[in-house]
């Protein structure tokens, strides 16, 4: 692999960039903007202000906003239909992961007709997607600049990836300010998002140095300010960090992908309807226990970078030392429930494995995994309780 | 590379791209393209097709167009009649022979299916085309259209190529518009053909008729015409300087007065009509009217008989009719008449042979004045009774003098009394013919009175009438001539070419007939002769019955 990609949108990033959200969409041509948000960000005003950015620019809006967390495919086929019969020609998401995530598969499904199934997978997309703009109301996801979108096939039961550079908007427009509305609960959940995306990147079999330097970013600014962000939701500076953080760790994400741990917590979440950042808290320092004996040297960049003094320390003794600091992060923004706790049944786990085995997000884990270590570390971290 | 590598690859993407949307226009816009290239030739092709071409001239046609857009080295159309397929057309034209298409057979399947497809051929699967050595390159791939009339499939349009997979959809889609078209054309060249056999028939019906027929329409213009015009008509048909019928058949510059198609007009009822030509010709005119779909007139028929040579003979057959009326009435006079007269003479020549005994010569020559007038009446009574037995009597050895002579016997003295002298110039050594005396008589007789009637009407000091015999040599013949001339006031050149008209007369309507002069030159014919007519204004005519002496 001696040869690499590197894909990211324009990105425009700072407190009250909002405002540019009007004329960013009437650059890429949109005329009549379908405006995907949520109940919260709605309720918090930022849908009301991006419509009014969007008006100011001349462009009618039509909002969409019939969708919940972990986004299921029907509520995508229920905003194709509003789309379509709407006239848009261009989609801005102002929101979460869920918001964007549904934004994405209006636009596949608008130009490419078909059903999501249709898509999962790598590069499956045959058509260019109408323009997007994505402005995050939360810290974490960092879908905003990935080429992923994540949606529950509610037959199924799970979350399908689709992955395709298609899937890259074409702007994405990073305030700070919209995190402050956000609860400390979320703030934690999205936090541990972004930060588990900076750890599986930076071992990832196709991290390269312009991944590594994102993937290191995002690792140090969670560090540093997710307490802050967790404890004072009103901290700009934190909040500013926290969105830089989220946003170098999609970049990081988008062009070296993760690994093991997302692989295994889609299944969960697409199982449980619980947030991507608990699922993600509870099987993390698992899957970093799993892959340490594979890559010690980039465990041991974590723990430095995540502030630890391994000078010293044997290779694998300062690797160690990254779990540690994990543990001891989650611990101090109190996401220490183990799965179990956040109600998975332990019967499910051969299926979740089997189904993890199958996900696209393995293939990069540093450490191949068989069926029976997967479920070996979805046991693991059943109780939280009992290994701490 | 293992299954995980290429994995990885895949997700770092290093092959793929976010999908751009000017290729994407791109790729559009030249799918556009070509769809107006396809749309351009089928417009083309319809616009080229005639209707009264052959489908293969059709075939060939669209073969030369469709390389522009498709791969194209054999283009062949199948009709199916009757569950058979048949290789009705192909271009190139010489390029296989199919002589029965097995079930299997593309064209079969599709006119089966009635609907397209793309035929890709493994070569057992197309054994049944003989491909000509001159094309020894096998097909690869064949895209079929059924082609319908309504709901039926009647063929098959195969465009075919020694390519491998050469055609997609979107070939297959104008394939099938092709055939559409083609079918359009086919059916319409067929119905054309069906139309203009049946217009065929109509018009050689027309032309067939020898009597002409016209069809004008209500504004006077010749619409058509079945080239039947008698010969006398076609001066004033070539000269005509519209399409009017005035002007085509009467040579006028404007609409005839009481023309019959105002008639037709208002009545919406055929009108029959007689008509006199400048050129003598007597016709009967029938004017039919034809209706268009709202029943309004929309054209008239014209048809003309002529019927010149039908009234001259009716008229001669009249007039023999009258003559032999005549000639039994006169036979009967004269017989009746035979016996008082014999007595008269008988009487007047005993009683003047006494007188002239009894030495009373002057009583006596009174007597035989009687008895002389008397048999005077006595030849006039059997020239009446050899005239009107004209009928029997056959050609004999005749001297037109001696016939002259037995005329002027009867008609002088009716002549003389007009103030009129008669000069006899009568050639004595005349060769005897043979004519049927009594008509050569009827024929003077007539010449005669219109020479008296002729004289009637003019100022002359001297009325004269010169009848006179001669012999005519001539290089196809000898003939002998018979001339009545008089000093009258002529006859108007207009109306020089009528006088032979049945029914044409310059008389009163209570003296002529209009019969005689049309009688006289049937009779002339009749013996392979004719009549001539001469005329000066002002100064008279003369009338010559001229006989042949020798039959050619």
């Amino acid at each position: 692999m001696n040869i690499s990609k590197f894909v990211s949108p324009e990105i425009i990033f700072g407190p009250g960039s909002l405002s540019q959200i009007g004329e960013s969409a009437a650059r890429i041509g949109a005329s009549r903007v379908f405006l995907v948000s949520d109940e919260g960000v709605i309720k918090a005003g930022w849908a009301e202000r991006a419509m009014h950015y969007l008006n100011a620019s001349g462009l009618e809006t039509v909002l969409f906003s019939s969708l919940t967390t972990n986004p299921k495919d029907y509520e995508v086929l229920e905003g194709l239909e509003r789309y379509r019969r709407s006239g848009c020609d261009a989609i801005v998401a102002v929101g979460g992961g869920s918001p964007t995530d549904v934004a994405k598969s209006i636009a596949i499904l608008a130009s490419n007709g078909g059903q999501l199934r249709d898509y999962e997978g790598i590069n499956k997309i045959s058509r260019p997607l109408p323009p997007m703009v994505i402005a995050p109301s939360t810290a974490g996801a960092g879908s905003e600049v990935t080429q992923f979108d994540i949606i529950v096939d509610s037959e199924r039961k799970l979350k399908m990836s689709i992955i395709s550079k298609s899937l890259v908007p074409d702007i994405a427009i990073v305030d700070p300010e919209l995190l402050t509305t956000k609860d400390a609960e979320l703030a934690a959940a999205t936090g541990v998002d972004a930060f588990t995306h900076g750890i599986e990147s930076y071992v990832s079999l196709a991290a390269t140095p312009l991944t590594d330097i994102h993937a290191l970013k995002a690792i140090e600014l969670v560090s540093k300010y997710l307490r802050r962000a967790v404890r004072d939701r009103q901290d700009l500076e934190a909040n500013t960090n926290m969105a830089m953080a989220s946003l170098t760790g999609g970049l990081a994400l988008s062009n070296a992908i993760l690994g093991a741990t997302h692989a295994m917590t889609h299944q969960v979440d697409g199982l449980l309807d619980k947030h991507h950042g608990e699922s993600n808290a509870a099987i993390l320092p698992h899957v970093m226990e799993f892959n340490l004996s594979a890559c010690p040297e980039r465990y041991r960049d974590i723990a430095v970078t995540m502030g630890e003094n391994v000078a010293g320390l044997p290779l694998q003794e300062a690797a160690r030392r990254s779990i540690d600091a994990v543990r001891s992060l989650l611990s101090d923004i109190d996401l220490k429930k183990g799965l179990g706790e956040i109600g998975l049944d332990e019967k499910v786990i051969p299926q979740l494995s089997r189904n993890a085995l199958n996900d696209a997000c393995l293939v990069t884990n540093p450490r191949p995994a068989s069926v029976e270590e997967l479920e070996a570390i979805y046991r693991q971290a059943l109780w939280q309780g009992e290994k701490t | 590379m293992n299954n995980q590598e290429k994995l990885l690859q895949q997700l770092t993407g290093v092959d793929s791209s976010k999908l751009n949307y000017y290729v994407e226009l791109k790729k559009r816009n030249a799918e556009v393209l070509q769809q107006n290239r396809r749309l351009g030739i089928l417009h083309q092709l319809a616009r080229d097709i005639n209707i009264d071409m052959s489908i293969s001239d059709i075939i060939g046609r669209a073969f030369t167009k469709l390389p522009q857009t498709l791969p194209c080295d054999f283009l062949g159309l199948v009709t199916v009649h009757q569950g058979e397929l048949t290789l009705k057309a192909m271009a190139p034209r010489n390029f296989c022979r199919i002589d029965n298409f097995p079930a299997h057979s593309p064209s079969q399947k599709v006119i089966d299916r009635k609907k397209a497809g793309i035929f890709n051929l493994k070569p057992e699967e197309i054994d049944h085309i003989r491909q000509t050595p001159a094309y020894p390159l096998p097909l690869k791939a064949l895209a079929v259209a059924p082609m319908f009339k309504r709901d039926d499939v009647i063929g098959a349009l195969i465009v075919g190529s020694i390519a491998d997979s050469a055609y997609g959809e979107r070939d297959l889609s104008f394939v099938q518009h092709l055939a559409d078209q083609l079918a359009i054309s086919i059916q319409n060249a067929r119905l054309y053909k069906q139309v203009s056999r049946a217009k065929k028939e109509w018009e050689e019906t027309f032309k067939a008729v020898t009597d002409p027929i016209f069809l004008i329409d209500t504004d006077y213009n010749v619409l058509l015409h079945n080239d039947r015009l008698p010969p006398e008509m076609n001066a004033s048909w070539n000269q005509a300087l519209s399409d009017k019928c005035f002007a085509k058949l009467h040579g006028r510059d404007r609409p005839c007065p009481n023309c019959p198609i105002d008639e037709i007009k208002r009545t919406g009822k055929p009108v029959f009509q007689r008509w006199q030509t400048e050129s003598g010709l007597l016709l009967d005119l029938s004017y039919y009217p034809v209706f268009n779909e709202e029943k309004q007139l929309a054209a008239v028929t014209i048809i003309l008989k002529d019927v010149t040579e039908r009234t001259k003979m009716e008229a001669q057959l009249v007039h023999s009719a009258k003559l032999a009326a005549l000639g039994e009435m006169a036979a009967g006079v004269a017989h009746e008449l035979n016996s008082p007269m014999t007595v008269i003479i008988g009487s007047a020549q005993i009683l003047a042979r006494e007188l002239q005994k009894e030495e009373r010569p002057e009583d006596a020559e009174a007597l035989e004045d009687i008895a002389n007038c008397g048999l005077r009446c006595k030849r006039i009574i059997q020239n009446l009774l050899t005239f009107s037995r004209q009928d029997q009597l056959p050609a004999t050895e005749i001297d037109l003098n001696a016939e002259v002579v037995r005329v002027l016997s009867l008609i002088q003295y009716q002549i003389n009394r007009s103030q009129i002298r008669i000069v006899e110039r009568l050639q004595l050594d005349l060769p005897k013919l043979t004519a049927n005396g009594p008509q050569i008589q009827q024929v003077l007789t007539n010449l005669l009175v219109n020479a008296r009637d002729a004289l009637a009407l003019a100022d002359r000091d001297e009325k004269l009438i010169e009848v006179t015999t001669s012999l005519r040599r001539r290089e196809d013949g000898r003939a002998a001539v018979l001339s009545v001339r008089d000093n009258g006031t002529g006859i108007a050149p207009e109306n020089l070419s009528k006088v032979f008209t049945p029914f044409y007369t310059s008389k009163e309507a209570t003296k002529g007939t209009g019969l005689g002069l049309s009688v006289s030159l049937g009779i002339a014919e009749s013996h392979n002769g004719t009549i001539e007519v001469e005329s000066r204004p002002g100064e008279g005519c003369t009338f010559s019955l001229v006989l042949p002496l020798e039959t050619t």
